[in-house]
């Protein structure tokens, strides 16, 4: 039981670390970013091509895996999403940009470094602390604090700085932002960079406990959005709620039917959602047309 | 030549999925990724009935269109109370949701080991294994497809679609129903994704799980892109030039490994580059001749 509960947990913080990372796109671009899945599965596998292939020391890799995935991400947000823009293109292009940015990158990784699974166990297996009867490791819980830590700053940026008030204003009005004669862009451009760093850090946070296959970012990156959708884009307590429900669907999913239905049901729970709450918990509504 | 008409039959079934989709992506403006699984709904039934009961094709084509109209219309009826992207990501879910139910019912699907044994068609004592007689049979069903989806969109109702995708709230206020209308839409779409559906299942004689993925999905949305959205003879040139990519990456000595990658890079490539170039794709070429 306890073993389960912190399962639910564990899973629970890195759904909470990819919604995350996805709101900081979403809220101002407006748009379904699939490349953040991309960079969740980059983030993995530079570190494995440091660390494994390369056998530097472990936070250098970390480091130096972030730094290459934020600026394949600013360089994606430069060249084509800067670009989009100008053109005024709508969400679906840019969506389907997105994706076939997602299609490219996921398989030029899948060349690179083949479709079978790698692992990067950076403390040797041990059977962890025993607590209350459920095997833990230091990995885990290292994971777990870190998303602890990095919700709680993206909370007190978001709330507190001025940037991250620009981000609000900008998500409201556009227009009336940029009357105000501050420079649209650069917001931009810094929800974009936090966004792609905080998914690499939750890539590489994955890859610590888990298997690497190209596909990774991908399902993360799903979950992180029901989790979106089912708590709402408002505010962070109905980003938890929403990361908290799917944890715990997928767990009692695993735990007392099969864990091929996994998937299956957390998608039926978001399509519940969709239909009897479609605005997720926090009930805010988007800029979405209600008809 | 038997290889040949093997990739002119997967092209005939490539156009009727990419046409069939362009009527709800294209003119109604609503992308939808879950074709593939209509298109595997369509494969499983006529699959089933015909490995378990040994009904015939003309029986099973139409039981497979009404079931995957009926599932359509349920599906629909929920997913159509979003709009844009909550929508795709509602039919990204549907689409997960019919694999999975593929994939791990293992009393009715079989699960991953899939159905083999699928007789060949035999219409009237006419059998059709012969792939020549296969291919006229394809492109028959190709052309009634087209047919349907040519008549539909220069309809009343085709137009209805166009301007919804315009602007919704508009064309509600001039008295029109935009709901029963992307519901129809979706569920004629589906209903025609059925028949390449049972072409197929009838053609390779096994079918499993892993044809009918979000890939797969992914893969006949880009064909409509890249066709032109609306352009259904741009989607037939689309699809040939898409199916027949992996040959001629196979045909200049690729591994197959590598050539399933490149592909894929190839087509993520074409579709950036459509994007950029207005979103029209093979249209543009039609107005330049």
């Amino acid at each position: 039981m306890i073993q389960l509960i912190f399962n639910i947990l564990f899973t629970f913080s890195i759904i909470i670390m990819a919604s995350l990372s996805f709101r900081c796109i979403y809220y101002p671009f407006k748009f379904v970013d699939f490349s953040i899945a991309i960079y969740i599965t980059l983030s993995g596998y530079i570190l494995y091509f440091f660390k494994i292939q390369l056998s530097l020391p472990l936070l250098l890799s970390i480091t130096m895996s972030i730094v290459l995935t934020t600026l394949f991400g600013i360089a994606h947000e430069r060249i084509i999403l800067e670009k989009l823009r100008s053109l005024k293109s709508t969400s679906l292009n840019k969506l389907i940009i997105s994706l076939s940015i997602y299609i490219i990158a996921q398989n030029i990784i899948s060349l690179i470094w083949g479709d079978d699974t790698k692992k990067i166990r950076s403390i040797e297996i041990n059977v962890g602390h025993k607590i209350m009867g459920a095997h833990i490791t230091d990995v885990q819980i290292l994971i777990i604090m870190f998303c602890v830590c990095i919700s709680i700053l993206l909370f007190i940026f978001m709330n507190q700085t001025e940037l991250g008030r620009y981000v609000k204003a900008i998500t409201s009005n556009e227009v009336l932002f940029s009357i105000q004669g501050i420079n649209l862009s650069k917001v931009y451009f810094y929800s974009y960079v936090m966004g792609s760093l905080l998914s690499a850090i939750t890539g590489i946070l994955y890859s610590m406990e888990s298997d690497l296959k190209p596909t990774l970012g991908f399902d993360i990156f799903i979950l992180g959005l029901i989790a979106l959708i089912i708590g709402g884009i408002g505010n962070y307590k109905s980003i938890m709620s929403g990361a908290l429900l799917v944890a715990i669907s997928q767990h009692l999913t695993a735990y007392y039917l099969d864990s091929k239905w996994m998937n299956a049901i957390t998608y039926i729970i978001l399509i519940a959602f969709l239909i009897w709450r479609p605005l997720g918990f926090s009930g805010q509504r988007l800029k979405k047309i209600e008809i | 030549m038997e290889y040949i008409l093997h990739l002119l039959i997967l092209i005939a079934i490539y156009v009727m999925l990419s046409q069939s989709l362009s009527l709800t992506a294209g003119y109604a403006g609503m992308i939808s990724l879950a074709h593939a699984g209509f298109y595997g709904v369509g494969a499983y039934t006529t699959a089933l009935l015909s490995v378990n009961y040994h009904i015939p094709f003309l029986l099973t084509l139409p039981a497979a269109m009404i079931l995957c109209g009926i599932t359509a219309v349920i599906v629909s009826t929920i997913a159509l109370r979003t709009v844009d992207d909550y929508f795709i990501i509602c039919t990204l879910g549907i689409q997960v949701v019919v694999f999975s139910l593929m994939n791990n019912w293992m009393g009715l699907t079989n699960g991953p080991l899939g159905i083999p044994g699928i007789p060949g068609i035999n219409i009237f004592g006419l059998d059709f294994s012969n792939k020549i007689l296969f291919l006229i049979l394809s492109l028959v069903l190709c052309a009634w497809v087209y047919f349907i989806l040519r008549f539909l969109v220069n309809s009343s109702f085709g137009r209805i679609l166009k301007a919804l995708s315009e602007d919704e709230i508009y064309t509600q206020a001039v008295g029109k129903s935009v709901y029963s209308a992307k519901v129809i839409a979706f569920t004629i779409s589906a209903m025609l994704a059925a028949i390449p559906g049972v072409l197929y299942a009838h053609y390779i004689s096994y079918i499993d799980p892993t044809s009918f993925t979000i890939d797969e999905s992914i893969f006949i949305l880009s064909i409509v892109i890249i066709g032109g959205m609306r352009n259904l003879w741009g989607m037939a040139l689309a699809s040939a030039f898409l199916v027949l990519l992996p040959e001629a990456l196979r045909f200049i000595g690729l591994p197959n490994s590598i050539a399933a990658n490149l592909r894929q890079i190839i087509y993520g490539v074409i579709l950036v580059g459509v994007i950029f170039g207005k979103g029209k794709g093979f249209t543009n070429l039609k107005s330049r001749f």
